[in-house]
């Protein structure tokens, strides 16, 4: 028993040197993502993008697809090149090397203003001299398009970001949550088929963020746009996608659903954007998973051999310790909104799992680890290549 | 404690800042306003050194009265116009070229700035070496064969035109307006010339739709510095200027060291008005960036 965990530790520390190229690959290949996307008309097409500033890499080899009508969450830690690749989308920056493809034409050469792309900026940038309907109807203007026909679509479009008889003011007679609307609308006027949103919501409070989403929720639905939203909040990325691209030092690490995302993860980096998470190391084998000494019943899967898994914190309980459950001992508690959260050292391990009852444990108890096994993803190679 | 309690009730009045501003306000309130309000008794008809006691606005209505004093007032406007119109214009051009080609920055930095730390009178002498009928242009056009004599190259100074004058203040003014223009588009363009461009709008209309009007405080106050430095400056027009019509300050000037001590009220009402003159662009100033402030911010 003791010479068959060692061994697992061993093939562990062996996936762990491998992981590393396999992550390489992914990165620059897009192999194994989904970034295809779903079925449906293809809108928008990355290929091979890539940007540098001078010897940082801001957006490497990247390749997606969005399709026609989907709302697409760009999701990443600061500096991950998300804005820079809806700068390059945008025209706002020409990307090194790669192509841009729109409704099957390739844009890369056309400047800013020219893709039916526009962009909805994180500081709303209205132009203060201009007034609200002016600032709508701006886009509008350098078409040439008439005056009556500007005037009747502003009134329109502040109706839609239920806003109505503002046209007058300026952008300084606004709130924050008024002037973000403005240039949601401002972006509107163009009738544009694919909206970048970059940081929208990020200057807003809970309040006012919350009635922006949903009126971008209902925008995009009801005139039937491809919207990239470019975000660091993973819970405005889970509520408004259909599909997330988590990003990491210009590459894309996973393009997936929200429930994949969160249930499947492909790296550590992915899965710790979305929530606490535990990783155990150990060996699947027959519907039992064979870590820190221990030797867990889990449903059978097809997969085995080497193994990560991924526990999310809610996904442990912490209980009275008993006989035929691991234990292990309470290090840390911090209560939530909620629920608890308890550090358990297990092992070699030190794992996040929840409790009902903040004052039933303290620090230095013992306590057993209830684990909900059908909700364990496990990973055979990516996990531990995470650079989180 | 006494000391301390005196010390508090001066802070409470909120005098201390005006004590702190004290040195500074004494110097322009002796020599500027001092000196101001001597020059407008003075052209009231108050001289009491050579016995006029009687105040009036007679000065006045001599200066006002008489032909020269307009000739001399629209020469001094076409200088400050013309020179101001130009230096604004290619500034505000310079200033938007500069922000395009994005040329090495010290380099850049340096070019347009060098003109502004160069002293009118060296700017003057510069170019009069350069363009003056006897100067380094006309003499290598008559070298060139070009031209029979150097009387026949234009003459730039002590002309009616006063195009010499004029090139000179657009010369040191130029990149003064390029200076205070520039700083104001480098911060409009990287996010709203970009947030224009994005709703479709082309470079030049993006220049006349945003960075134009947003940088309009700028121009304007450029402007009116560099108008109301031109229209009261003396020495360019006094070495370089026609014999008639002369500018307001240099006939202030030339009344004012007349030999004839009763003129001196004259001079001081003709400074009094190019400073009621200067006055009311402050106000025009003031008055179209508050237009726009008010709005904005």
């Amino acid at each position: 028993m003791c010479k068959k965990m060692r061994d697992i530790s061993k093939d562990i520390g062996n996936i762990c040197k491998d992981l590393g190229n396999v992550s390489e690959n992914m990165g620059s290949s897009g192999k194994g993502l989904n970034t295809a996307g779903g079925q449906g008309k293809p809108k928008l097409r990355l290929q091979n993008l890539t940007k540098r500033f001078g010897q940082e890499i801001a957006v490497e080899n990247l390749s997606l697809t969005i399709q026609e009508g989907e709302l697409l969450a760009l999701v990443g830690h600061s500096g991950c090149g998300k804005t820079t690749l809806l700068r390059l989308i945008s025209g706002l920056t020409p990307p090194d090397a790669g192509s841009i493809w729109l409704d099957g034409q390739d844009v890369t050469a056309l400047p800013a203003g020219q893709r039916d792309i526009v962009m909805v900026f994180q500081e709303n940038l209205l132009f203060p001299h201009l007034t609200v309907g002016e600032n709508i109807a701006f886009g509008l203007k350098m078409t040439g398009c008439p005056q009556k026909v500007r005037i009747q679509k502003t009134r329109q479009l502040l109706e839609l970001i239920q806003l109505p008889g503002i046209e007058n003011k300026y952008p300084s007679q606004l709130s924050g949550g008024q002037k973000q609307r403005v240039s949601l609308a401002r972006a509107l006027a163009l009738e544009p088929k694919t909206v970048l949103l970059d940081e929208p919501l990020s200057n807003l409070d809970p309040k006012l963020r919350e009635e922006l989403r949903d009126l971008i929720l209902r925008l995009h639905k009801e005139l039937q746009m491809t919207t990239v939203l470019v975000t660091h909040d993973r819970d405005e990325a889970m509520l408004m996608a259909d599909r997330i691209a988590v990003m990491s030092y210009g590459k894309l690490l996973q393009v997936d659903t929200p429930i994949n995302i969160y249930n499947q993860p492909r790296t550590r980096e992915v899965a710790s954007l979305f929530g606490p998470c535990n990783f155990l190391p150990g060996y699947l084998l027959d519907g039992e998973f064979w870590t820190e000494n221990f030797r867990f019943t889990v449903p059978a899967l097809k997969k085995g051999g080497r193994m990560v898994a991924c526990i999310r914190s809610e996904h442990i309980k912490v209980t009275r310790p008993s006989q035929d459950k691991p234990t292990g001992v309470i290090t840390e508690k911090k209560f939530l909104a909620g629920q608890s959260i308890f550090k358990v050292a297990f092992g070699n391990f030190t794992l996040l799992a929840n409790g009902q009852d903040y004052f039933a444990y303290a620090p230095g108890n013992e306590v057993g680890l209830e684990i909900d096994w059908s909700r364990v993803y496990f990973n055979p190679e990516q996990l531990e290549s995470g650079r989180a | 404690m006494k000391r301390y309690a005196l010390f508090n009730t001066l802070r409470r009045e909120r005098i201390l800042p005006y004590l702190y501003l004290a040195p500074a306000l004494l110097v322009i309130i002796i020599f500027f306003l001092g000196g101001f309000v001597l020059a407008l008794t003075m052209s009231l008809g108050y001289f009491p050194v050579v016995g006029l006691k009687e105040i009036s606005f007679k000065y006045y209505q001599e200066v006002l009265t008489q032909a020269e004093f307009w000739h001399s007032l629209s020469f001094t406007f076409y200088i400050a116009f013309i020179s101001t119109l130009i230096s604004t214009v290619l500034g505000v051009f310079l200033a938007y070229q500069l922000l395009k080609i994005k040329l090495n920055q010290r380099f850049t930095s340096f070019l347009y700035k060098f003109p502004l730390a160069v002293p009118h009178l060296v700017a003057a002498v510069m170019i009069l070496f350069l363009l003056s009928q006897g100067g380094l242009i006309a003499r290598a056009m008559l070298k060139l064969g070009l031209l029979s004599g150097t009387g026949e190259f234009p003459a730039f100074f002590y002309s009616k035109n006063a195009v010499g004058i004029i090139l000179i203040y657009c010369w040191k003014e130029i990149p003064f307006v390029t200076l205070m223009v520039y700083t104001v588009l480098q911060k409009i363009d990287t996010k709203l010339g970009e947030a224009a461009q994005i709703l479709g709008a082309s470079s030049r209309q993006t220049f006349f739709h945003i960075l134009l009007p947003l940088s309009m405080p700028s121009i304007i106050s450029a402007s009116v510095i560099i108008f109301a430095y031109s229209f009261g400056a003396f020495e360019l027009p006094y070495l370089l200027g026609a014999t008639y019509p002369k500018t307001l300050s240099v006939w202030a000037y030339l009344n004012y060291i007349s030999p004839e001590l009763l003129d001196r009220p004259l001079a001081m009402a003709i400074n009094t008005l190019i400073s009621v003159g200067c006055a009311f662009l402050v106000f025009i100033y003031f008055w179209s960036t508050k237009k726009y402030f008010r709005n904005w911010s």
